[in-house]
């Protein structure tokens, strides 16, 4: 019993400053239209939020962007860490290549995006690759120092039994990286969202990046808003479900 | 079986061993006495092929070597069996045969009850016996066990002693072992080697076979206080 409403408690201070900034945005605008245009408001936003769930447009939008940034998540990720697993195997390979690793990390996904459009067109691809591009370089250096991060003497013991590469990889490697690797997927929710987002926000006709946008266009404040509500919301579900899934690992 | 020849070896300019020369048979039981900090371990990792002499020549003939580190983790991820079962899985050995030899194991280092928990839910002690058995399991012709007793307490040093030396009789293994003990490197070695300080270097080489061994444990003491005038609280508290 105290142990819910010690829960109960924490949620609620939790949700009170978001409730307490929520009323004062919604009392501040009120009485203004000008402010309303500005701002718009949080019961228009919610209004929104009802009208647009009953339209299947929104629900193709969502689906869209969440496909290209969930793709563009398992890609990143998964080449990531191959590559994060070659450097250890190869000290030559990652003497040479992590220059041009730093080098490659320091472009803006959004610096890429006219040619990967130029390059993939407006499709899903280009945007696939735009959120893979972040993911793949997050993972890659946090995969890389969590492996690296590995107790030495673990390996030589390996070694000492005549472990294959590939088994020291999969039974002592990742598992000891797994916490690095997890909270670089973590961070890369927002990242393949955002890659996802600036494909759609430069060249797309659907998802939800060209929802924004359009309603941006038309100064259309609640839309552009809503369009925001639901990036955030996705992303904080995909994480909660990373989190659900993985608090349990070790 | 192991021959160590003229090795030194420096650290950031300090020397840490200086022409040690040693050989140890197959089947041979050699303990490494010294006081603490004096290289012992650094002399055991050059011996193993961890790291390079500067100067000196190794040789360690004869099939695979387990290693026990001093202060090793366990994988915190995997429960006590399979932990102990990692080595036996990278050698690919059946299911069928990690199930029997680990049990065995387990059983040996009294270890059966905590098969199922995780490194962190077991003590200590309980940790340097797991870390053992995971050595042993793999069958190595040649031991190299770096304070194997240590953080044990009395009942856990005399099992893990007694499974210690079962394993080097049964497979006629040629064992290196660091040591603070006269004690036990008298229940375990053939030969004892007697360090001196930094940059050490072996001052005494003592056969155990041919002395009566109620004499031997003063005459070891001796050697070590003659070699290290300032004493090691250790090896005097072991008497």
């Amino acid at each position: 019993m105290s142990a819910l409403r010690h829960k109960l408690l924490d949620t609620a201070l939790i949700l009170f400053p978001g409730i307490v900034f929520v009323g004062l945005w919604e009392v501040g605008v009120h009485n203004s239209t000008r402010l309303q245009f500005l701002f718009a408001s949080p019961s228009a936003i919610f209004a929104r939020g009802i009208d647009e769930y009953q339209h299947a447009a929104i629900w193709e939008d969502i689906g869209i962007t969440t496909f290209e940034a969930m793709t563009g998540l398992v890609l990143g990720s998964v080449f990531g860490i191959v590559i994060a697993l070659l450097l250890w195997v190869s000290p030559f390979l990652q003497k040479i290549s992590y220059p041009y690793i730093a080098l490659i990390g320091s472009i803006p996904v959004f610096a890429l995006a006219p040619m990967l459009i130029i390059w993939f067109g407006i499709g899903i691809m280009a945007k696939v690759i735009m959120a893979a591009f972040g993911v793949f370089i997050i993972t890659l250096v946090q995969g890389f120092e969590g492996i690296s991060a590995t107790a030495p003497d673990h390996i030589r013991y390996a070694r000492m039994v005549h472990a294959r590469s590939v088994d020291i990889m999969f039974k002592i490697l990742l598992p000891s990286a797994m916490q690095w690797l997890i909270t670089a997927l973590r961070i890369n929710i927002g990242v393949a969202f955002l890659g996802a987002f600036i494909g759609e926000f430069i060249s797309s006709q659907t998802g939800l990046g060209h929802y924004i946008i359009e309603a941006g266009q038309l100064y259309d404040m609640p839309g552009v808003l809503f369009g925001i509500l639901n990036l955030s919301l996705l992303a904080l579900i995909i994480d909660k479900g990373i989190r659900l899934n993985t608090c349990c690992m070790h | 079986m192991i021959h160590v020849s003229h090795i030194y070896k420096s650290y950031a300019g300090q020397c840490v061993l200086a022409d040690i020369n040693m050989n140890v048979r197959t089947g041979e039981t050699v303990c490494l006495l010294g006081p603490s900090g004096c290289g012992k371990t650094t002399l055991l990792r050059l011996i193993a092929g961890f790291e390079k002499a500067d100067r000196g020549d190794i040789s360690c003939k004869a099939g695979d070597i387990g290693y026990l580190f001093q202060d090793r983790d366990l994988l915190p991820w995997r429960s006590v069996f399979r932990n102990v079962a990692l080595g036996m899985e990278f050698q690919k050995r059946t299911d069928k045969e990690i199930r029997e030899v680990v049990s065995d194991y387990l059983e040996q280092l009294d270890l059966t009850d905590a098969a199922k928990k995780r490194p962190y839910q077991i003590s200590g002690g309980m940790k340097r016996r797991v870390a053992l058995a995971q050595i042993l399991v793999t069958n190595p012709a040649i031991l190299f066990l770096d304070e194997p007793l240590t953080g044990l307490d009395v009942n856990g040093r005399k099992l893990v002693s007694g499974v210690i030396k079962r394993y080097i009789d049964a497979h006629k293994a040629a064992s290196v072992i660091v040591t603070h003990s006269i004690e036990e490197a008298l229940f375990l070695a053939d030969r004892v080697l007697i360090f001196s300080q930094r940059p050490a270097h072996i001052m005494q080489d003592i056969s155990l076979d041919h002395f009566n061994r109620d004499g031997l444990f003063d005459k070891i003491l001796a050697a070590f206080t003659a070699a290290n005038p300032q004493g090691d609280c250790c090896v005097r508290t072991a008497s």
